[in-house]
C-alpha cells in the first residue's frame, strides 16, 4: 500500500518529517502526509512507532526537522501560538493535561491563553462541556473525577478552544467498554471534525476514521481504513494485531 | 483577622469577598502573634481563629493539617526549651538540662507557631486557589511566582499519587524482604520517584503549552474590592490595636 497523494487542499501538511528522543534516538524519518479538512485519520503503529511523538510535533512541543504546516501557516517557534489554536492535542494520560484547581478552570484555560475573555469564554467553556457531558462538574476538581470523565474533562478542555483539528492520543486506553463506547459514538457525532486519533484500537479506528496511516518510524502505509485494517499480513508484520472479528468490524461509512 | 465573610467555602465569583482583604487580615493577625507577649492574650486569638475556623466549616480539615505542622513546632520547641537555660533546673540528663525559663519560652514560642500555623492554613483553606492567584496577579507579584503556586497543589497531588502506587507495588512485592532491605528499596523508590516527578512536569509543561500557554497564568476571575472588605480589614487593625494597647 503506498502513500496516498497529499490532498492539494491540504489542512494538515507534514513534509519530511524527521524526529529524535532526547536521547537522540531517532524516532520518525522522513515522514511526509497530508490531512484535508474535514478528514477523519487513524495513526496506528506498534509501541514506540513514534504516534505520540507526531502528535506533540504538530502543536509545536517536540523539536522536528522538515516542514509541517497547518491551515497554511508553517509550524515555526514564532508562529505556534497560531498553530496551537488550531490543533486541538489531547494527551494519552489525562493527569498531564488537567492542572487547573476546577474542571471550568481547566477547560477555561485554553480560550484564556489565546486572549478570549467574558461571555465568549463562558460560553465556549459551557458549551464544550456540555458536549462531553460534563456541565454538572465544572466546580470540581478534577482529582475527583473517575478516568473516564477525566478523560472527557481533558477532551473538553481542547474543544474549548475550538481547534480545526482534533488530535486525540490513545483515547481508548484505560477506558471501560461503556465508556470508549461513548466516545466512539462522541465521535461519530461529530462530522464536522477534522481527526487525527493515534491508537492501538483498531476497532476504534475502524469506527471512527476514513483513512488509517501505519506508522513505524516512517509511513509503512497509508490508505482508506478498510483495507489498511483488513490486511492482516501488514498489520502482523508491524507488530499490531489484526482485529479478532475482522469479518465483523464496523467500518465508517 | 479572618472574618466569616471572608472565608465561607459557599463563595462564588461575583459574591466574593476580595481575597486581598483576607491576605491584609492574615498579615496583621501574624504581625500582632509576633508583637503580642505570651499571655491569655494569645489564648484569646486562638480562640478567635477556632471560631473562624469553625463558621467556615474548616476546624476538621484544620485540624488535619495541623497534624503536619505538629512534629516540626515539636521538635523547634524541644530545642528552644534545652537550649535555654534560665532558672531553675527541672530535669536533667546527659548534660542537658530542663530549666523553668526554658519551658516557659518553649511554651510561648510554641503556642505564637501554632497560631501563625493555624491562621495560614485556615487563609489557604478559606481562600479558593483560583482566587488567591488572581489576587497575587491583581497585586502584581512576578507571573512566574503565580505559576509556581497555581501548580503546586495538582502537582502535588499527582505526585502522591505515584509515590502511593510506587509503595504499594514495594509492599505486594515484599513479604520475604528483611526490614533492612525494605528500607533499601524504599530508597530506590525515592530516586525513581524524583525521576517521574521531573517527567510528569515536563509533560505537564507541554500540555500547557499545547494549549496556548506562555508563562502567564490567565485570571479567570475579575476580584472587586466591596465595602465588607475595607470593614473586614479596619476590624482586623482594630481587634489588634485594641489588643496591642492593653497589654
Amino acid at each position: 500500500m503506498t502513500a496516498a497523494q497529499p490532498p492539494s487542499s491540504a489542512f494538515l501538511r507534514c513534509t519530511q518529517l524527521s524526529t529524535k528522543y532526547a536521547n537522540r534516538h531517532s524516532v520518525l524519518h522522513d515522514v511526509s502526509f497530508a490531512i484535508a479538512r474535514g478528514e477523519r485519520v487513524a495513526l496506528i503503529g506498534p509501541n514506540g512507532a513514534g504516534k505520540s511523538t507526531l502528535l506533540r510535533v504538530l502543536v509545536g512541543v517536540q523539536p522536528y526537522a522538515g516542514s509541517v504546516s497547518v491551515d497554511g501557516i508553517a509550524l515555526t517557534p514564532s508562529a505556534a501560538a497560531q498553530v496551537r489554536s488550531r490543533v486541538g492535542l489531547v494527551f494519552q494520560n489525562p493527569d498531564d493535561q488537567l492542572f487547573s484547581p476546577t474542571v471550568g478552570d481547566d477547560v477555561a484555560f485554553g480560550p484564556a491563553a489565546h486572549g478570549i475573555e467574558g461571555d465568549e469564554r463562558d460560553e465556549r467553556v459551557a458549551e464544550a462541556l456540555r458536549a462531553v457531558g460534563l456541565d454538572a462538574a465544572a466546580e470540581r476538581n478534577p482529582a475527583h473525577l473517575s478516568f473516564g470523565e477525566r478523560r472527557r474533562a481533558a477532551i473538553a478542555t481542547v474543544l474549548s478552544m475550538r481547534p480545526a483539528l482534533l488530535a486525540l492520543d490513545e483515547p481508548s486506553s484505560n477506558l471501560d467498554p461503556r465508556h470508549r463506547r461513548g466516545l466512539i459514538e462522541w465521535l461519530n457525532s461529530r462530522p464536522d471534525l477534522t481527526l487525527l486519533l493515534a491508537t492501538h484500537d483498531l476497532d476504534m479506528a475502524a469506527e471512527t476514521c476514513d483513512r488509517a496511516i501505519l506508522l513505524s518510524g516512517s509511513i509503512a502505509a497509508d490508505g482508506p481504513a478498510r483495507e489498511v485494517l483488513s490486511d492482516t499480513q501488514l498489520l502482523a508484520r508491524h507488530g499490531l494485531e489484526p482485529p479478532l472479528g475482522l469479518q465483523s468490524l464496523r467500518f465508517r461509512e | 483577622m479572618l472574618s466569616a465573610a471572608a472565608i465561607s467555602p459557599e463563595r462564588r465569583a461575583g459574591s466574593a469577598a476580595d481575597p486581598r482583604a483576607a491576605g491584609a487580615a492574615l498579615i496583621v493577625t501574624i504581625a500582632a502573634l509576633l508583637l503580642l507577649p505570651a499571655d491569655l492574650r494569645l489564648l484569646l486569638v486562638a480562640l478567635a481563629l477556632a471560631g473562624l475556623a469553625l463558621l467556615a466549616r474548616q476546624l476538621r480539615r484544620l485540624l488535619r493539617r495541623l497534624r503536619l505542622v505538629l512534629p516540626m513546632i515539636a521538635v523547634f520547641c524541644a530545642f528552644i526549651a534545652l537550649r535555654m537555660a534560665d532558672g531553675t533546673t527541672l530535669y536533667s540528663f546527659a548534660g542537658l538540662e530542663l530549666t523553668r525559663g526554658g519551658l516557659q519560652a518553649a511554651t510561648a514560642l510554641g503556642a505564637r507557631l501554632l497560631l501563625l500555623a493555624s491562621a495560614s492554613l485556615l487563609f489557604v483553606l478559606s481562600i479558593p486557589l483560583q482566587q488567591l492567584t488572581a489576587a497575587l496577579a491583581a497585586l502584581r507579584l512576578p507571573a512566574r511566582v503565580i505559576a509556581v503556586l497555581w501548580l503546586t497543589e495538582r502537582v502535588l497531588v499527582l505526585l502522591g499519587d505515584d509515590l502511593r502506587r510506587s509503595l504499594e507495588a514495594l509492599r505486594v512485592r515484599a513479604g520475604t524482604l528483611s526490614r533492612a532491605a525494605r528500607m533499601r528499596a524504599a530508597a530506590r523508590i525515592g530516586g525513581t520517584f524524583l525521576l517521574r516527578a521531573v517527567a510528569r512536569s515536563e509533560r505537564l509543561a507541554d500540555a500547557m503549552a499545547a494549549r496556548g500557554f506562555q508563562g502567564r497564568v490567565p485570571v479567570l476571575r475579575s476580584l472587586r474590592w466591596r465595602s465588607h472588605d475595607t470593614a473586614l480589614c479596619a476590624g482586623s487593625i482594630l481587634f489588634f490595636t485594641a489588643l496591642w494597647m492593653v497589654r
